[in-house]
């Protein structure tokens, strides 16, 4: 009935780091705020790499 | 300035008949199932939606549900009367759905929550809090801020101003210039509506800013939204999560990837069957 393992495109990645970068200039500074920067940044590449590794048949995570 | 909220709330727009007849219906302990199909019928709309929804993965089931009779059976009467009182007060502000005001549009603020609430129900259900109701806490928390925008446009718009200008807390700024917390008037107007308690209970506990896990879901909830270009109102100051709630609720980032995934999933999904 739906995608239960959605990835992100290059296009979807890129956009969403963006609006991340973006959001988080107003709290430099901040240490919680950046590790959840770090945590968000890196849930994004997670989830994009995830597509690639399942397009060369290593599996997803 | 002060705003007298009882007096906001006697100024809430008013439900059709037949979606207040279907509500107040709703709040008997049991009401037959034939009795709240032909509600429902009545309802074109919301009955609708109800059938799109009980098909998402929102309720996760195993076979379709064809017809609102299923749907009432199988959702049973308790679930069924949060996703009416739901879709029946989005229905209620649909014709807010458009228009830019004050930096805002609604548009806007309706995506903000609904990402704030799938993101909230999925790392509830990870932490074994009431998924139902931090869904429906976080899809409403702002409402209250439409509603006072009704009430006072022009105080509303220098609080936004004050907020984007001098990154302040807008639930600060709001009261600061109105007199009213907004999320509490939220909690205000749902239970106003008669809601079940556990969702107005979790909305009030965003107003107090309580040092619960529930509002700490919620609150890291609302700023991935923002985070994921989804904000509330652009340029806006939210308050920053701390360093042990951050750690509560995201205890991994292959955790935080598995909630977010699914969040997005069911966003997808919801913002076609509820938002439209």
């Amino acid at each position: 009935m739906h995608d239960d393992n959605r990835r992100l495109t290059e296009v979807e990645l890129s956009v969403r780091k963006a609006g991340i970068d973006s959001f988080f200039e107003t709290y430099e500074g901040n240490t919680a705020m950046a590790e959840l920067k770090s945590i968000l940044l890196a849930s994004c590449e997670q989830k994009h790499d995830a597509s690639a590794s399942e397009v060369s048949g290593e599996g997803g995570d | 300035m002060t705003i007298d909220m009882s007096q906001i709330l006697d100024q809430l727009p008013p439900f059709s008949p037949s979606v207040k007849m279907l509500m107040q219906a709703m709040e008997a302990d049991f009401v037959e199932p034939s009795k709240l199909e032909t509600l429902l019928l009545s309802c074109p709309v919301i009955s609708g939606r109800v059938l799109q929804i009980s098909n998402s993965s929102f309720y996760g089931l195993s076979r379709q549900i064809e017809s609102l009779r299923e749907a009432i059976v199988i959702l049973g009467q308790g679930t069924l009367r949060g996703l009416i009182y739901t879709l029946s007060v989005i229905k209620n502000f649909e014709q807010a759905k458009g228009d830019e005001q004050n930096g805002f549009s609604f548009d806007v603020l309706w995506k903000h929550s609904l990402y704030s609430a799938c993101l909230s129900r999925t790392l509830a259900e990870a932490h074994n809090e009431d998924a139902s109701s931090l869904f429906t806490a976080a899809l409403f928390q702002h409402l209250g801020l439409i509603v006072l925008n009704r009430v006072d446009e022009i105080a509303v718009r220098e609080a936004v101003r004050v907020s984007q200008s001098e990154h302040r807390v807008l639930v600060e700024s709001i009261y600061e210039h109105t007199g009213v917390n907004y999320i509490e008037l939220s909690y205000q107007a749902l239970e106003y509506w008669h809601f079940p308690q556990d969702i107005c209970n979790a909305i009030r506990g965003i107003a107090c800013v309580e040092n619960t896990q529930a509002v700490s879901l919620i609150k890291t909830s609302t700023l991935v939204a923002s985070a994921f270009n989804y904000p509330l109102i652009n340029g806006l100051y939210l308050p920053p999560i701390s360093s042990a709630e951050l750690q509560g609720v995201f205890p991994g980032s292959h955790f935080a990837t598995k909630c977010i995934n699914e969040a997005d999933i069911l966003f997808e999904q919801l913002a076609k069957d509820i938002l439209g």
